[in-house]
């Protein structure tokens, strides 16, 4: 929602991919490699035929998508495979790339904070990437691995204050919420506690897993944390000046409205 | 020998001069070794100071010496040398010709400093704005962009770094120093900001209220916020440019000198120079002008001056006060201005040209609206708003209308919509065709109109105006939309939409859309016209078609901005000048070359990142609020100093030497060499790329060259081991090793030596500061494989420094202590353990300049980026003639770069024999005048230091005191005594007043009194009549708080200085004969490498081996066919004489003679030789463990080679082998490490798994120390199949006689007991010194250690020397190690001897002791005191007495202190000098 509102807002037109399925995700390449290729491939079948790049809004997507792709293009074989399974050459011509990416190399930093009319003081944000984003390398939305900054320098045009906190990168467990959620609990405890203890009064994600997760989550944990978890657009939405409904604001588990308080009112950054 | 047939022995062929290329310590001990034996050296440093990575280091391992104590005198000793010429920020370009000649193009980067004059006061650091990291300290700390590289640099001169010109600068149209005075501000130096701009800007406060401020559009920090607010700063700087500063460092300004200038009287005489348009280009010419002695006249065409400036801009944006005041500045200067005068009209340009105006200067402006051009445009209603504007700015009476629209979007319109609303319209409505993003309008005026109401419609273009009776009613206007082509202006074209027609009503229409000239001045002449109607100029000189009349500002370029146009008056100004002059108009004035670039923008942000987060803005408001002085404190220090230097000029002001200059440029040097030496050194792997440690990230992770800086007490904490981020004392340290070494992942597989003994010293020297510190270190091998690093080692657990044998996997700050948490494995388990700080152990990596060398000089690489080298001598490169030395060749610690460069120097000794002394000078000085029987005349010259000494000691009360002590016939104080100047200054004083003795009060004499004994050489008198006091380092340094107590003690050290000289003997040196050959003590690989080297070079050499053949160890294994080979070379080189079974009986003499006597089976033999070669060797260890000698298959690595050679055959199908690692090494009856012995087994494995890929090997060790780029045979190894099992020193593998063979071993890891029969047991048994070892010791007076290895003179600096001179050792007998590194300590000796053997003579005495026969009673104190052996018992006049062999004797006075019977004086610092200069202080006490 608050992504197709931000994609108008910069002037992007995003297409809904028609019978699009699931990647796969951690399932598929835990169970049988060439299911976690031919999953993906599929997608980006589709996307070829409509003479598109592909625009992901979720980590493991992304990764599956991207995986996909590269392992395509280094094996023959595979390719054949492949091909044989969805009856359709796929032919390596699609990029696939994550929304991050989409709004920093191609609309750009000053592009974004021109949109910006809001400024969205007495926000502190904490990005988390999660472990997908970043990983494997050659794969990764940002020349430092262990560092990125790509969603932090988006989001500084909005005016909030970007924490620097160490576990940007950490895994958040979502794929053991049912069978191991205790693992879970502890993950995203020490997510939030180095997120709280670092500043920060809500996180940015660029997940949607990873924003249930560690939103969704917090019911469950001892410990309170009351951080809101935002996925990234929905905070450049409200800098945007776009109304709350459509970006989903009140769908959030954790309620945003403590630290949005005195934000949406602000005046844009001149 | 080969290399030298090439060019027959003609000298001509040769030229006897070295490049040597890195002035690292690997550099340096080459060009010392050369130098001292007779050949010309160049060193090129590519960093402002030599002295390399050893300087940075805090201490050196295992002896724990300070780095830069041991380092420096060698730096002092190249610099001094009259044969090294030092190159600094030199980068070789290109290196052709061929061995023996070789030419290099080298390119000498400016330092803006000149190294004659800098004498390093550091008054320009004072006053330097810019804080920039230090890279010295590792980016820790900061320095100022003029700083000398550290505090020990050499050459001991200041440095500017610069960048390309930054980007705010390189955007404004007058060239504006923008960095400077934002620099100066943050400072709080407002005066100083304020005449920064003055100086190119006659309208400062007018600019710093309206200027566009394109400098800040292009501000860096743009790029990640907010940029810095220039304009704002600008007008602060100027309104409080009377401001006393911020500190308070700095006496108030005078307020009168600074802000008001005297009305200047105008020459009568002058030429003359007429402006048309008092505008801000006519203003910017007259300023200009005036100040170059023109008489100018200002034509202006209304009743008051300003141009534009007046009429165009609103009084609420520019205050009325600013522009008269500004103005008033420039009519002080004395320009006429008349008013009411219009060219055209009034006057003409032609009647200016025949009234005597030499020039004539247009800068009329555009004052006329461009209008639209559109229906209605002149009904009542519809006004043109540049006229509008006039008019309310000129006071006028306008009408204002209740509907208020305004057409354009740019800053005019704005000023029309605001002023329409402060007069009082109710609805004032701007039209503008695009969006709002595409408006012109500075931002911050937009936003201004919006908060005072002012409406705007987009999109929307007026198609005409609609009127009834003449009178406007409203605009028929169309929608618009942005289609995607782009205009030239880059921004999206706009499109009506049909049918879209709408009426908007209003009853006032302002027209700002833009203004053209009104070019009815030129009715008279002919000037050019462009097709917009504009004056046609050249760009460059703004000369127009008509002779002597030039044109600038808004009449040539339309409607510009006022910095456009003050910068094109003072361009034209400039034109005028030259045109007056009969100049060029053109030359040097083409357009600026140091343009930022993306890559001055990437260098920037790698500087920004480790420098943290991007300080936020602290402006109050965008332009119309002031700066308090601390908010502009605040804001002007977020400057990012993008051009490093800002050419603020401060530094120049404050040097007294005048050494600084701005200009200089870089040049070229050619140089002609005959060898040249790569001594580049190495990088720290960038430990950023290993993400999971968090360096670059969290603060307290460092690397360990950091780290060195941090324990260093010139580092930046004082030597405090603390943590960066908060300052705190570390308590709990880890390092982690390998951190870019040992990892294929990142291409660098190899290991980088040095780092574990480097972390076990810092850990001790951590410890040894705080003492309860913890200290961990994580590894995975320890490799202390080096001459007594296993005791370091030992010692280091003993003290409490913890080894954990794991790799840490990530390291993560915990955000409110910014303490570091580990995860690691420890017995099976992931272990989470919290530090305070971190140490990355970053292994070595080959420079970028390293690179760039080796291409220059076409030299090969290897993989990973070092300079490929030959097996057996490392120091020659694939290009014949170019060696290499140091860790360009591979990671080493300093001995081994120490030993290289004297090796490599060996290496262009050999080529280069038959050239040496052709190039080198040699000093000769007038002859000395005999004083004996003159009473003293002592000179005093007391140097004030700049202000070092001067600010805290009062000189001329030193120097009038002194004038009155005894002797004393001539006193005087000096800015700087050492400057070279003075030096002259000095001679003709001593000439004049027929000086004898010489006394400077100044800084010490350990870096100083060469300087001035060779002054008084260069006149006639004899060196040791020349005394210091130091003043400087003991007294104001150490004083600075007591002036007058300092200046008493000053007084009393000079006193004591004049006490002593009046007793100061000349003293003698002599010289004596040098036996131009050697003696060398052992013929295996490491004695014949020497002895070949020094015949190469032209010197007789005596070999002596006591077996009957040379080879020594190396005579089987994979070295063998080497050892003959050298072996066969010496017996058909002419220049060795070999004694087989020979040794020596008996050693006498000293350096350049001794005689020693050799027992061969011919009999005694007597050998005269200038110096001597230790090369015995070493012994294997013949073990008596794991069965070794009972069982036959258990063998010795070294049985084993001879095994493979024969090719394996009798070992079965899939046999089993087991290596087992350190037999009879690191135990405790030899607790040292044989080095070699992982190395051989790992190759040797290697070899017989290519032999036989079917025998499975199991190496059982306890740390594989492959070091270097033997850690990739280890990795290999392990590819094929070669299985690597640890053992526990305490629990060693055991062997179990059968009639087969077992071993049974213990898997640490998982406690697993594993038991196998074995077809072979290989023991890596390690060496042992050679037996006879303490005989010669005994014999040649030379120390062993206590493994009873030879002991050389300096673990470090002086690895392949003995302490008693003449004496050198290499190879096994120093310490075990492999063949390629025995070679090359021979080699390192063979230059090492060569710097002896290459002189005729030696020159000794002069400060030495001397013994009175009469009162010496033979006790032998002095014999055991002296460490250098000089004294001896000889037979004279019938008795034995002591006699200090002045060769010997080193001066340091240990034998004259202890000699109970007072028998022996150290001249120069005799019992009289010495009561002297007591008895003249005690004289004054009393």
């Amino acid at each position: 929602m608050s992504a197709q509102c931000v994609a108008q807002s910069l002037g992007i037109e995003l297409q809904k991919m028609p019978d699009w399925t699931c990647c796969g995700s951690t399932p598929a390449h835990s169970t049988d490699e060439l299911l976690a290729i031919a999953l993906p491939a599929r997608n980006l079948l589709i996307a070829q035929s409509a003479g598109l790049d592909l625009a992901v809004c979720c980590a493991s997507c992304y990764g599956r998508l991207g995986a996909a792709n590269i392992a395509l293009a280094q094996d023959h074989r595979l390719q054949e495979s492949v091909a044989e399974i969805l009856g359709q050459e796929y032919k390596g011509n699609v990029h696939v790339r994550h929304l991050l990416q989409i709004l920093y190399e191609d609309v750009g930093i000053s592009e974004i904070r021109d949109a910006v009319t809001h400024h969205l003081k007495g926000l502190k944000i904490a990005c988390y990437y999660g472990c997908l984003l970043t990983r494997p390398r050659e794969l990764s939305i940002s020349s430092d691995p262990e560092d990125p900054t790509i969603m932090e320098e988006i989001l500084q045009t909005t005016g909030a204050e970007m924490i620097d906190w160490p576990y940007k990168t950490e895994c958040c467990g979502a794929n053991f919420s049912i069978t191991r959620p205790s693992t879970v609990e502890r993950l995203v405890s020490q997510i939030l506690r180095a997120a709280k203890d670092s500043g920060a009064n809500c996180l940015a994600v660029a997940c949607p897993l990873c924003q249930i997760n560690l939103d969704l989550r917090q019911q469950d944990i001892q410990e309170r944390f009351n951080l809101p978890v935002f996925y990234f657009t929905q905070v450049l939405g409200l800098a945007f000046g776009v109304p709350r409904k459509q970006l989903g604001i009140g769908k959030l588990m954790v309620s945003p409205d403590e630290v949005l308080a005195g934000t949406t009112t602000g005046t844009p950054p001149y | 020998m080969e290399q030298v047939s090439l060019y027959g022995s003609n000298k001509d062929n040769l030229v006897g001069a070295v490049m040597v290329c890195g002035g690292g310590i690997a550099g340096i001990q080459a060009a010392l070794d050369l130098a001292n034996s007779g050949f010309k050296v160049y060193i090129v440093e590519t960093s402002p100071s030599i002295g390399g990575k050893m300087g940075q280091l805090d201490k050196t391992f295992p002896t724990g010496d300070c780095a830069t104590c041991i380092l420096s005198p060698k730096l002092v000793e190249a610099v001094r040398n009259l044969n090294i010429e030092i190159l600094t920020q030199a980068k070789v370009e290109e290196i052709t010709g061929e061995p023996g000649r070789f030419k290099a193009r080298i390119r000498m980067k400016s330092r803006f400093v000149d190294i004659s004059k800098c004498n390093a006061c550091g008054e320009c650091e004072k006053v330097c704005p810019i804080r920039v990291p230090d890279e010295f300290n590792r980016g820790l700390s900061k320095t100022t962009a003029i700083h000398k590289v550290s505090p020990q640099a050499v050459p001991n001169a200041y440095v500017i770094e610069k960048r390309a010109r930054p980007p705010c600068v390189s955007a404004c149209p007058m060239g504006q120093n923008v960095q400077a005075y934002v620099a100066l501000i943050a400072q709080g130096k407002f005066k100083e900001a304020a005449e920064i701009i003055r100086q190119d800007n006659p309208l400062p406060l007018i600019c710093g209220y309206v200027c566009h401020r394109p400098c800040e559009t292009e501000c860096q920090q743009a790029r990640y916020g907010d940029g810095i607010s220039i304009r704002a700063l600008k007008r602060f700087a100027i309104e409080h440019e009377a401001t006393p500063v911020a500190d308070g460092n700095d006496l108030p300004a005078d307020s009168e000198a600074t802000t008001q200038t005297p009305p200047t009287q105008r020459q009568p005489n002058a030429t003359r120079v007429a402006i048309i348009g008092s505008g801000p280009a006519g203003l910017g010419a007259a300023h200009w002008l005036a100040r170059e002695g023109y008489a100018v006249t200002i034509f202006e065409a209304m009743s008051v001056p300003g141009g534009m400036m007046r009429a165009g801009i609103p009084d609420f944006r520019l205050p009325r006060k600013v522009i008269d005041e500004e103005i008033q500045r420039i009519l002080d200067l004395g320009v006429e201005l008349r008013l009411n005068s219009r060219v055209g009209q009034d006057i003409t340009i032609s009647s200016l040209l025949e009234q005597g105006y030499k020039c004539v200067f247009v800068a009329v402006g555009a004052q006329k609206s461009a209008g639209l051009d559109i229906e209605g445009e002149n009904l009542s209603g519809v006004y043109q708003g540049i006229d509008f504007i006039r008019q309310v700015n000129l006071g006028e009476n306008v009408n204002i209308g209740k509907r208020v629209c305004v057409i354009g979007a740019g800053n005019a319109a704005m000023d029309v919509a605001r002023t329409a609303v402060r007069l009082g319209a109710k609805d004032v409505t701007v039209v503008y065709r695009r969006t709002k993003k595409e408006m012109p309008a500075d931002p911050s005026e937009v936003e201004q109109a919006i908060r005072e109401g002012v409406k705007f419609v987009f999109l929307t273009n007026p198609k005409r105006f609609l009127g009834e009776d003449g009178v406007l009613t409203g605009i028929e206007c169309i929608r618009m939309k942005l289609s995607e082509e782009k205009d030239a202006s880059g921004r999206r074209k706009p499109e009506p939409i049909e049918g879209s027609e709408h009426v908007i009503e209003c009853d006032q229409a302002i027209i700002a859309t833009g203004q053209v000239p009104d070019m009815a001045f030129c009715q008279d002449i002919t000037i050019e016209t462009n097709k917009w109607g504009l004056v046609k100029v050249d760009p460059i000189t703004l000369e127009t078609s008509v002779p002597g009349v030039f044109a600038g500002g808004d009449v040539v370029a339309g409607a510009g901005t006022l910095s456009e146009a003050v910068a094109a008056g003072r361009r034209a100004a400039e034109s005028i000048h030259r045109y007056v002059r009969g100049d060029d108009l053109r030359s040097g004035r083409e357009p600026d070359s140091r343009i930022w670039t993306e890559d001055d923008h990437r260098e920037l942000e790698l500087i920004q990142k480790r420098q943290g987060p991007i300080k936020k803005s602290t402006r109050v408001n965008a332009d119309h609020e002031a700066y308090t002085p601390e908010q502009a404190v605040q804001e002007a220090a977020r400057c990012l100093a993008c051009g490093i230097c800002c050419e603020c000029m401060e530094c120049v002001k404050a040097c007294k030497p005048k050494a600084i200059d701005h200009d200089m440029q870089d040049t070229i040097r050619e140089l002609e060499i005959g060898a040249v030496i790569l001594t580049s050194g190495y990088d720290e792997f960038d430990a950023k790329i290993r993400g999971e440690f968090g360096f670059g990230r969290y603060a307290n992770v460092v690397t360990n060259l950091q780290f060195e800086r941090i324990l260093s007490a010139s580092g930046p904490y004082a030597g405090h081991v603390v943590r960066p981020s908060d300052g705190r004392q570390v308590k709990k340290i880890a390092f982690i090793q390998c951190v870019g070494s040992r990892d294929p992942a990142n291409n660098r597989p190899y290991c980088s030596s040095v780092c574990c003994m480097a972390a076990i010293k810092e850990a001790i020297g951590a410890i040894t500061h705080t003492p309860d510190l913890e200290a961990t270190i994580f590894y995975t091998d320890m490799r202390t494989f080096g001459k007594d690093f296993d005791r370091y080692y030992e010692r280091a657990k003993s003290q409490g420094v913890r080894f954990i044998r794991s790799m840490v996997s990530r390291v993560v700050e915990i955000p409110k202590t910014k303490d570091l948490r580990l995860t690691f494995v420890a017995n099976g388990k992931t272990v989470d353990e919290v530090f305070d700080m971190v140490v990355l152990s970053a292994g070595f990596q080959p420079g970028e300049e390293s690179l760039e060398l080796a291409s220059a000089a076409g030299v090969e690489l290897t993989e990973y980026g070092f300079c490929a080298s030959r097996e057996y001598n490392r120091t020659a490169t694939s290009r014949p003639g170019i060696f290499v030395a140091g860790a360009f060749q591979g990671p080493k610690d300093i001995p081994e770069t120490v030993v290289q460069g004297s090796a490599a120097a060996a290496s262009a000794m050999e080529l280069l024999a038959p050239a040496r002394g052709t190039l080198i000078v040699e000093k000769s000085y007038p002859k000395e005048h005999d004083y004996t029987d003159e009473p003293p005349r002592i000179g005093l010259f007391v140097c004030h230091c700049g202000i070092n000494i001067a600010s805290v000691i009062d000189i001329e009360k030193v120097v009038e005191t002194a004038k009155d002590l005894p002797g004393v016939v001539y006193a005087e104080a000096q800015q700087y005594a050492c400057a070279d100047n003075t030096q002259e200054h000095i001679k003709q004083t001593i000439q004049e007043y027929q000086l004898n003795r010489l006394v400077v009060a100044s800084c010490t004499p350990r870096t100083h009194e060469s300087l001035f004994r060779e002054t008084a050489r260069e006149c006639g008198l004899n060196p040791f009549l020349v005394e210091m006091a130091n003043i400087r380092d003991q007294c104001s340094w150490v004083h600075t708080n007591d002036p007058a107590a300092a200046t008493e003690k000053a007084i009393d050290l000079v006193r004591m200085a004049v006490g002593r000289a009046s007793r100061l003997k000349p003293l003698t040196t002599e010289e004596l004969p040098v036996v131009q050959s050697a003696l060398i003590i052992g013929g295996g690989p490491s004695g014949m490498t020497a002895a070949l080297s020094l015949a190469t070079q032209g010197f007789d050499v005596c070999l002596i081996e006591k077996t009957d053949r040379l080879g020594g160890r190396q005579m089987r294994g994979p070295d063998k066919h080497f050892v003959e080979e050298l072996a066969q070379q010496i017996a058909q080189n002419p220049r060795i004489s070999v004694f087989t079974n020979s040794k020596l009986r008996k050693i006498e003499g000293h350096i350049g003679n001794f005689s020693s006597q050799i027992q061969t089976p011919q009999g005694q033999e007597t050998v005269k030789h200038g110096v001597t070669i230790i090369a015995t060797g070493g012994l294997d260890y013949l073990p008596h463990e794991y069965l070794y000698g009972q069982n036959r298959r258990v063998i010795t690595q070294n049985e084993l080679e001879v095994k493979i050679e024969e090719g394996l055959s009798e070992l079965p199908t899939n046999a089993n082998l087991i290596m087992i690692q350190c037999v009879g090494s690191r135990t405790e009856d030899r607790p040292f490490c044989s080095r070699f012995c992982c190395i051989q087994a790992v190759k040797n494995a290697i070899r017989i798994k290519e032999l036989r890929p079917d025998v499975s090997i199991t190496v059982l060790y306890r740390d594989m120390r492959t070091y270097g780029e033997n850690e990739i045979f280890y990795q290999k190894a392990r590819e094929l199949g070669v299985i690597f099992v640890r053992y526990e020193t305490e629990n060693p593998p055991q062997v179990i006689p059968d009639d087969t063979l077992k071993v049974r071993f213990v898997e640490p890891e998982i406690g697993y007991t594993v038991e196998t029969k074995v077809d072979h047991l290989i023991l890596s048994t390690g060496m042992s010194p050679a037996t006879g070892n303490q005989e010669i010791s005994e014999m040649a007076k030379v120390p062993l250690n206590e493994d009873g290895f030879f002991l050389e003179a300096h673990v470090k600096l002086r690895p392949v020397d003995f302490a008693a001179e003449g004496f050198y050792l290499c190879g096994s007998a120093h310490s075990p190690k492999t063949t390629a590194e025995n070679i090359e300590q021979a080699q390192a000796v063979a230059a090492r001897a060569a710097t002896v053997l290459s002189k005729p003579v030696l020159v000794v005495g002069g400060q030495v002791s001397v013994v009175d026969t009469r009162k010496c009673v033979s006790c032998l104190t002095c014999v055991r005191i002296c460490p250098y052996g000089a004294p001896a018992v000889s037979y004279k006049n019938g008795k034995n007495r002591v006699e200090i062999q002045a060769a010997m004797c080193m001066g340091c006075g240990s034998c004259a202190a202890e000699c109970p019977a007072k028998a022996i004086q150290l001249q120069h610092f005799t019992d009289t000098q010495i009561s002297f200069a007591v008895k003249a202080l005690l004289e004054a006490i009393d």
